[in-house]
């Protein structure tokens, strides 16, 4: 039966530093597990009970979700202080990331510590959590830091940027490469009438695609067809697509090393569009699987647009009504589905009528006729559509500006086909 | 948001070869059919030719229609629930292109036969050039799966390991766990795809008329009439500065039916002729 726990029991010694005999170790292992305790738990009570600190030395590389006590020695790559609340207590806190010769993790500090950047320091006592999907160190009360680590182990220097394919919203202290595409300056006036100030709004585009970004800070460099390394910026969505924010504790500089933005808008299949949390200006194509009802003709509040019904807005009350027409369908290219999202105008477009057309048709015929006609011309249809997407808590979805039926030269294609296969010879 | 069952393209002589049918455990877990390429699906979308209906219910209503495509046909069922449909069927001109986007449905007879039908979610009547695109797209795919099969029968690793291996290989969590689930299930499984593979390719070639498909032959037999200038051109058009690989070299002339033998002595000639030199071992340059 003892067998079975050495290697925990050992384990256990070790973290004690030999302070306790085996056989009281393995009786309370024994115990705690009779009592259906998880080992690790058991294992981390046990050795809290004889006074062991349990911390659990790693490497970056090596963390998970639920690492507790943890020994770790790393370099500040970069820090910067906020304040919080705190449960209605003011505090001043620290975040930044970390880095070891093995990886980069983004940390947080409940207190202000000592910390600068490009400092190497032994952590004690750190624990992990995600954080929006993302491993992040956490530093407590309890944490114990020290500066003198003794040898320095060889540790990498540079912050890795993050592919702005995976950038995903609520990010923090990340690091981006990319060009400027566009940049546009807009002077906004501060909500606490704290005067003036200008902002910048733009795209920035590498070889994996392209994000909107403001900057609350002016900085002459943010101009098109710089390549700019931004370190510690944060994301937040803005219409569901993650954009990328640039404050103060931002550090702009010039990128040497040339990269090559994509060109145009990104082509890609469904499956691989849903694994984003947004994306700009992508093309996908696919057959209409669906045309969800609330298609067709739909009448909407003349205050906040919303959608509505009997004239009634949810938010303004009885309204006179403004007519409109839309799309809502959802796409699959055989990889996945995506629900799409079309304008009036691109109704128009896909659809071959007007909206006074579609007036003209609902007060002939049944008032649903406009919908069921769409459905008959879309369903089934292979399409190509370009927009942004967001993917949010309501499923992923493809706003599109431009949308068309797909046209090829399937016999050209199918020609392709057998002679990639080397099959065109035969008969 | 649960995430919609993606609309797999499969050809209906695939379909109706499938009899894996994987259920969840709880009640409503969906329900799945994997094909002997490894695709898991619950849901198809098939474009093809409407050639029959009926209406076979007694006192509810339940239209049964037949759909054709260049492989093989499906059979679609309308109850009392998908009334929208029946109705479709109802009125459908035979014959005439349909669109179907609906569930894969599979029904144990008596005997342990395996019957499979769809079960509609849209159906709607489209032209012949979305019914060529459909076929094109599933003739890609298709494919597509069948040689992802035939990397994993190649990995010869157990099953429970292989859709783990195979996600290395670049193949999607999805499929990579169809196959491994069809590879264990499905037997002479090799002939089974070679001969899928030879009816993906009569599908495509429907899309070309008679005179495209003789111009396509003839292109092909005019490529090697002269066999060592067919391999010169090769040579050339592969080389991008730093010479060709001998084996990029064998497998670009392969489509033209010349063997690796055969590909030795037209080297040999046009080196001993002077027009092409090895300036590194297994590399090529023509002069």
């Amino acid at each position: 039966m003892g067998d079975r726990y050495a290697p925990h029991v050992a384990e256990i010694r070790m973290a004690l530093g030999d302070k306790v005999g085996e056989s009281v170790i393995l009786e309370d292992l024994e115990k705690l597990v009779k009592y259906r305790v998880p080992l690790e738990e058991a294992k981390r009570s046990i050795i809290k009970k004889y006074g062991g600190t349990g911390s659990v030395r790693k490497s970056l590389s090596e963390l998970t979700p639920n690492d507790r006590m943890l020994e770790i020695t790393v370099k500040i790559l970069s820090v910067s202080k906020r304040d919080v609340d705190v449960r209605g207590v003011k505090r001043r806190i620290l975040s930044g990331i970390l880095g070891d010769g093995t990886g980069q993790v983004p940390f947080i500090a409940w207190r202000e510590f000592d910390l600068k950047k490009n400092d190497v320091v032994g952590i004690k006592g750190a624990y992990v959590r995600l954080w929006q999907s993302q491993l992040q160190v956490n530093l407590g009360d309890r944490c114990e830091i020290t500066k003198d680590v003794g040898e320095i182990p060889e540790i990498d220097a540079e912050i890795l940027p993050t592919r702005l394919a995976d950038v995903k919203a609520h990010m923090s202290n990340l690091c981006v490469v990319g060009v400027v595409l566009e940049a546009r300056r807009e002077v906004v006036s501060m909500k606490d009438g704290d005067g003036e100030r200008t902002i910048i709004d733009g795209v920035l585009a590498d070889e994996s695609g392209k994000l909107r970004f403001t900057s609350w800070i002016e900085d002459e460099r943010i101009t098109p067809r710089k390549t700019l390394r931004i370190e510690n910026v944060y994301v937040k969505p803005f219409r569901g697509v993650p954009t990328i924010n640039i404050s103060e504790e931002a550090s702009i500089s010039l990128h040497e090393e040339e990269i090559t933005p994509i060109d145009g808008a990104l082509h890609c299949s469904i499956s691989e569009l849903l694994k984003r949390d947004g994306a700009l200006d992508v093309i996908v194509e696919g057959n209409v699987v669906s045309v969800r009802s609330g298609s067709g003709l739909i009448r909407r509040c003349p205050d906040c647009s919303r959608v509505i019904q009997n004239n009634t807005c949810r938010v303004h009350g009885k309204v006179a009504p403004v007519t409109d027409m839309r799309v809502k369908s959802v796409i699959d290219d055989g990889t996945g589905s995506i629900m799409l999202v079309l304008s009036s105008e691109l109704t128009e477009t896909l659809w071959g009528h007007t909206l006074r057309e579609a007036e003209e048709m609902a007060s002939k015929r049944a008032p649903d006729s406009v919908e069921r006609d769409i459905r008959e011309s879309l369903t089934g249809k292979r399409i190509t559509a370009r927009g942004n997407m967001n993917n949010g808590e309501y499923g992923a979805s493809l706003v599109a500006e431009s949308v068309s039926f797909v046209k090829r030269d399937v016999r050209e294609e199918a020609i392709k086909l057998l002679k990639e296969r080397g099959v065109h010879e035969n008969a | 948001m649960l995430d919609r069952e993606t609309a797999w393209r499969i050809f209906a002589s695939e379909f109706n070869r499938s009899d894996l049918i994987e259920r969840g455990e709880e009640k409503q877990a969906p329900h799945y059919l994997i094909t002997p390429t490894g695709a898991r699906c619950n849901r198809v979308f098939v474009v093809g030719v409407i050639t029959e209906s009926e209406n076979i219910g007694r006192e509810n209503d339940l239209w049964r229609a037949r759909v054709a495509d260049p492989t093989g046909t499906f059979t679609i069922y309308a109850g009392q629930y998908q009334s929208e449909a029946g109705i479709f069927i109802s009125k459908a001109e035979i014959p005439s292109f349909v669109a179907v986007i609906g569930k894969a449905r599979t029904y144990e007879r008596g005997d342990g036969e395996i019957q499979r039908s769809i079960r509609p979610e849209e159906l709607n009547t489209v032209d012949e050039y979305t019914r060529d695109l459909w076929i094109l797209d599933t003739a890609r795919k298709t494919l597509e799966r069948i040689d992802s099969m035939r990397i994993g029968i190649k990995a010869r690793i157990e099953s429970e390991k292989l859709a783990e291996y195979l996600q290395s290989q670049k193949i999607t969590r999805e499929l990579s766990h169809g196959i491994s689930r069809a590879l264990k299930h499905y037997s002479e499984i090799e002939e089974c795809l070679k001969r899928l593979e030879e009816e993906v390719y009569r599908a495509v070639r429907t899309i070309l008329s008679e005179e495209e498909m003789t111009a396509l032959r003839g292109e092909a037999i005019e490529e090697v009439i002269e066999p060592k200038e067919y391999v010169a051109n090769v040579m050339e058009m592969l080389d991008t500065g730093n010479g060709v690989h001998y084996s990029d070299l064998t497998e670009a002339v392969s489509q033209a039916k010349i063997t690796p033998e055969t590909l030795e002595t037209i080297i040999k000639e046009l080196m001993s002729e002077g027009r092409c030199y090895e300036p590194t071992i297994g590399v090529l340059r023509i002069v």
